[in-house]
């Protein structure tokens, strides 16, 4: 850029505008720019999934209708469920919104680790990606792929479920780079007491994402080998349980739907306080609330299965603690509730779409009691009932959620305002078409409709056709409000300063925000739900003033690379071993979903697995692990040769580990082909389906491994180490350790017992 | 009202009153509360909307008595509605002795009824009035789910095990059954009937035409013979090699690792591929050749139905 032309005064710069062209937006760290990136993306794929939502109402118009053929409408309820959920809605609210807002509203520059928010955005593309094309490849299993009608080795389940395991990815990057964000980069005076409840529900799905997504992840992937070679694991013909996919699969999926509506609860508890003009009642009630729901939604999964040929012990176990769910829920509606009263209360669109969640979020609560009585659900399960209360959940809680808090922070993403009695009109339609859509529908599942039928019996037609009628209000309600914030977006007004007079640190900066959020890191001194007092309008005053002086103050500035910039030195190290160690609980999650499954088939079929496990060999077993010890002792002193800025020594040491691990892949491959050529591959029995399996697994594993070394030995000969930067090696030691010890894990499961 | 808030079918069974009355308790409960929380939140919305810009709004931040009471009363509601499910429903589990049985097989796309007597329907269930039914569910290839409306009650009939269901229908009729597990592509066809009928025409019904058809458990009796099974199993309470099979049929065994199982079909189906699986106490392991593979389902069916006359 040229510096002498001072006296042309340059236009204000801001992360829209920083640097131009699709690349530069591809290649951004910037985590408002992958927000945004994420939303564009998640959008198409809402209307997408919605417009094929519209073809299944149409179908279902008549019954016996002939629009869709059978095949064709079974593909589509399919297609449907997997746009919905993996690539719209679990990303949801904390990719889009969360990425944007979360350093913004704890008063950081960017979240910890930009690069491997970038990284998820990429994953989530290739997932994209995947599923995209596995549309055309007739996928019809629905979204909860259940064995073992999704075990006939069709090409489109091992598409689909391999998007939705590449997604998963994406989403444990997301959570884990949330997690460390909120632990270690929150600015002065930003306690845990004062941290805005949106973050705070951004935080428990973090926890869930991190948690819950490696068990699907085994899952999928034991789905794929079972598709490919047949593991036996979820395939009754070799033994195996149907069950267990379900047990594998819910124990995600119910977890899940609180990944999508958690946050768009935290969104609820940001919008009422600020249009109340009140303190958010109850915040600390609300945190335990958050944190709560999450605790107890790992514990329901159950729930789904209730009908599923589970003990009747465990239906009542699963039954009680399902009810359980509906305290936090509950509590959470009635804060909402007293921060109206005595309020100052306006209603422009964002308060209206938080109104009408607390009323579609309480339908959707308490229809949840009919599923979770043992009684009412063996008569509503895997009915229309179920649907209507999945969507009242889902559309009614998360997406309405997301669509409150795309009206609120609007301004301070795009800098311009949308047309608001357009937004209102539009907000009218959808409530309306919404509502119109799924009340039939719980008539309908009452009545005993089974969901998933491409035709129904001729009694069922009159609620259909009303939900049918409201479908499309719905639909067109949600074109208009893309039509009227794709315009503001562009063309809208500027917008002023803190348009609703928030108190949130994410309005203190410039409409729309610099590059690197705030010009330096702001100090905290209050909550932000300080309404209604004395000092309101001085602090309000005070951010606005701030907000256009960094409107004034920005200079050009472009996206950087390298070593982070947006953290002291001594918090990049925290932040990145607190990341690595929630890492590697996620691969020992991913590795827990098969021993469990080990332990269950073991238990189950002891003779088996003892005669079968003879014909491994425990001298060649033996050595690998005494080799895979050896590899982690060269780590351990390639670590320490780092902390005493010894480069050489770094290398040396790498080298060594290097070669031993190349040495266990050796010998591994001498296993294998001893394997095939005995034809135990493909597996003949579950024993070895899980020897593949968990085998393969690791050798993957080691294999990421020397991909590491191999990359910190570049590091080292580029001599990027010193005796106070050594993070990498330090991070990749722990890596290659945790290797080592689920091996250990593995060679007496699999060759001594 | 109450047309407005329940759209159940015509009930069949005592048990499908029961849970429609539970269902209507629940359904009025939540229309209470979704109507108070509406009615609150759009009074408040009125008497504190804004009117001018400067206005006086309360500084509230908690109050914990109501916080506790909030907290506390819908606990309470909530364990409530789970004690009446769940009696209602585990009333409704429980095994009656001495009831007729039906084997159901679910596949694609179709449900095929075996009765006691030999006699075999196809996507239509005949059952006897006030007589307690239960039915044997199994699956011949996908999962699939058997769903009765009329009688408020599924379950899953997923692919490698039994499963079962018990109702006592109270009134005579013609009512749906529906498969409620996505099965592929006729999932949507996959429709059957329930009738329920006097307790003579079901007697009319079971009767089988032809004489060289014979009732499941004769088969399975003959199979007993032809394999050999009595040289270690009595059938009169005698132990010999193995353990006696005199009423074994939900008898409780304790296994040689100390827990106890209730014999049901599948403890029996799996001794008969397994036998090593689970031993009872006292006997030994290994002595028992496995028919894994020796018995076509038909037979292995048939053998489990006589052991049952036991």
């Amino acid at each position: 850029m040229n510096e002498n032309t001072a006296n042309e005064p340059s236009p204000p710069l801001n992360y829209l505008t920083a640097e131009r062209g699709i690349w530069s937006w591809w290649m951004s760290t910037d985590h408002k720019r992958i927000g945004l990136m994420y939303l564009g993306s998640m959008i198409f794929f809402f209307f997408l999934g919605g417009f094929i939502a519209l073809a299944i109402r149409s179908q279902l118009f008549r019954a016996g209708s002939t629009l869709l053929a059978p095949q064709s409408y079974n593909v589509a309820f399919t297609i449907h469920g997997v746009i919905m959920i993996f690539l719209f809605i679990v990303p949801g609210v904390p990719a889009t919104l969360g990425n944007f807002l979360l350093p913004l509203m704890i008063g950081a520059k960017d979240v910890a680790f930009p690069r491997m928010n970038r990284l998820s955005y990429w994953i989530y593309a290739l997932g994209a990606l995947f599923a995209f094309g596995a549309l055309f490849m007739g996928v019809d299993t629905g979204w909860t792929f259940y064995a073992p009608y999704s075990i006939q080795n069709r090409w489109g389940v091992v598409t689909m479920t391999l998007a939705a395991f590449v997604l998963g990815f994406s989403s444990i990057l997301t959570g884990l780079n949330f997690l460390v964000t909120i632990h270690k980069l929150r600015c002065p005076g930003m306690s845990w007491n004062r941290l805005p409840l949106f973050v705070w529900t951004l935080y428990a799905t973090a926890i869930l994402q991190v948690v819950a997504t490696p068990v699907i992840g085994i899952t999928l992937l034991l789905l794929i080998l079972e598709n490919l070679f047949g593991v036996g694991v979820f395939n009754p013909a070799m033994g195996g349980d149907p069950v267990l996919f379900q047990h594998f699969f819910w124990f995600y999926s119910h977890p899940v739907v609180y990944i999508m509506i958690l946050p768009s609860m935290g969104i609820i508890s940001e919008i009422v306080p600020v249009f109340s003009r009140k303190p958010i009642f109850g915040y600390k009630a609300l945190v335990a609330a958050s944190i709560g729901i999450a605790v107890i939604s790992v514990l329901v999964w159950g729930h789904h299965m209730f009908v599923a040929g589970m003990s009747d012990a465990a239906r009542i176990a699963f039954s009680l603690l399902t009810f359980l769910v509906a305290v936090p829920t509950a509590v959470k509606v009635f804060n909402w509730l007293s921060t109206m009263y005595k309020g100052s209360i306006s209603f422009e669109s964002p308060m209206l779409y938080a109104m009408a969640f607390i009323f579609l979020f309480m339908i959707a609560g308490t229809s949840g009691i009919h599923l979770a009585t043992l009684a009412t659900d063996a008569h509503y399960h895997d009915t229309y009932f179920v649907v209507a209360h999945f969507h009242y959940t889902i559309q009614g809680g998360a997406v309405i959620g997301l669509y409150a808090g795309l009206h609120f922070w609007f301004p301070l993403i795009f800098g311009r305002v949308y047309n608001e009695k357009l937004a209102r009109l539009a907000f009218w339609m959808v409530f309306i078409g919404f509502n119109g859509t799924f009340l039939p529908q719980f008539a309908l599942g009452m009545e005993g409709m089974p969901r998933r039928y491409f035709t129904y019996p001729a009694e069922f037609e009159p609620l259909h056709q009303v939900s049918t009628v409201f479908a499309f209000l719905n639909g067109t309600g949600y074109s208009l409000v893309l039509l009227n914030l794709l315009y503001a977006a562009f063309r809208g007004k500027r917008s002023p300063a803190n348009p609703w007079g928030s108190l949130g640190l994410e309005w203190s900066t410039s409409l729309p925000p610099p590059h690197d959020n705030f010009e330096r890191i702001p100090v905290v001194e209050d909550w932000s739900y300080g309404y209604a007092q004395p000092q309101t309008a001085v602090r309000l005053k005070q951010m606005e003033e701030a907000s256009r002086a960094a409107q004034l103050h920005q200079g050009p500035q472009t996206p950087h690379e390298g070593p982070p910039r947006h953290m002291q030195p001594e918090q990049a190290y925290d932040a990145a071993k607190l990341g690595m160690w929630i890492f590697l609980g996620t691969e020992i999650l991913l590795f827990g979903g098969l021993f469990c499954a080990y332990i269950i088939y073991r238990l189950a079929n002891l003779e088996l697995f003892a005669t079968a496990s003879r014909h491994l060999s425990w001298p060649l077993g033996t050595l690998n692990t005494v080799i895979l010890l050896t590899s982690s002792y060269f780590m351990a002193r390639a670590v320490s040769r780092a902390r005493s800025g010894d480069n050489d020594g770094i290398i040396r040491c790498l080298d060594l580990t290097l070669l031993c691990a190349l040495a266990f892949l050796v010998i591994k491959g001498f296993e294998y082909a001893a394997k095939f050529e005995h034809h135990l591959f493909p597996p003949p029995n579950i024993y070895f389906g899980l020897y593949f399996a968990t085998t393969g697994l690791h050798a993957l594993h080691v294999l990421c491994g020397m991909g590491v070394i191999v990359w910190l030995r570049g590091l080292a000969e580029n001599e990027r180490f010193s005796k106070t930067y050594f993070t990498p090696v330090e991070m990749g030691g722990l890596y290659w350790h945790l290797v080592d010890v689920i091996w250990i894990y593995l060679f007496p499961l699999l060759y001594l017992i | 009202m109450t047309k407005f808030l329940d759209w159940m079918p015509v009930a069949a069974s005592d048990y499908a009153k029961e849970v429609d009355w539970i269902n209507l308790m629940i359904t009025t409960a939540a229309a209470l509360c979704i109507l108070a929380v509406t009615a609150a939140m759009l009074f408040f919305a009125w008497i504190y909307r804004r009117r001018a810009e400067r206005e006086h709004s309360a500084y509230i931040t908690h109050n914990y008595l109501l916080e506790v009471l909030w907290t506390a009363i819908p606990t309470v509601v909530v364990i409530a509605v789970f004690y009446f499910g769940t009696k209602s429903y585990v009333a409704a589990r429980t095994p009656v002795k001495n009831a007729l049985e039906v084997q159901v097989t679910g596949y694609q796309w179709g449900w095929d009824f075996l009765y006691a007597t030999g006699k075999q329907s196809t996507n239509e269930l005949v059952v006897p009035v006030n007589t307690p039914v239960r039915l044997v569910l199994k699956s011949r290839d996908v999962n699939h789910s058997f769903f009765v409306p009329a009688l408020r009650l599924k379950e899953d009939v997923l692919a490698g095990a039994y499963h079962y269901l018990w109702f006592t229908a109270t009134r005579i009729g013609e009512y749906p059954v529906f498969c409620t597990e996505y099965c592929g592509l006729s999932h949507a066809y996959m429709q059957g009937k329930l009738r329920v009928v006097s307790q003579a025409d079901y007697a009319s019904f079971s009767q089988i035409e032809q004489t060289h058809e014979m009732p499941v458990s004769e088969a399975g009796q003959q199979l007993f013979a032809a394999k050999g099974c009595m040289a270690c199993h009595s059938v009169d309470g005698t132990p010999r090699v193995g353990p006696t099979l005199k009423a074994i049929f939900g008898r409780e065994e304790k296994l040689v690792d100390g827990s106890k199982i209730v014999v049901d079909e599948n403890y029996l189906a799996e001794s008969l591929k397994q036998p090593n699986a689970k031993i009872a106490e006292g006997f030994a392991p290994n002595m028992m050749p496995s028919f894994e593979g020796q018995l076509s389902e038909q037979e292995l069916e048939a053998l489990i139905a006589y052991l049952k006359t036991l």
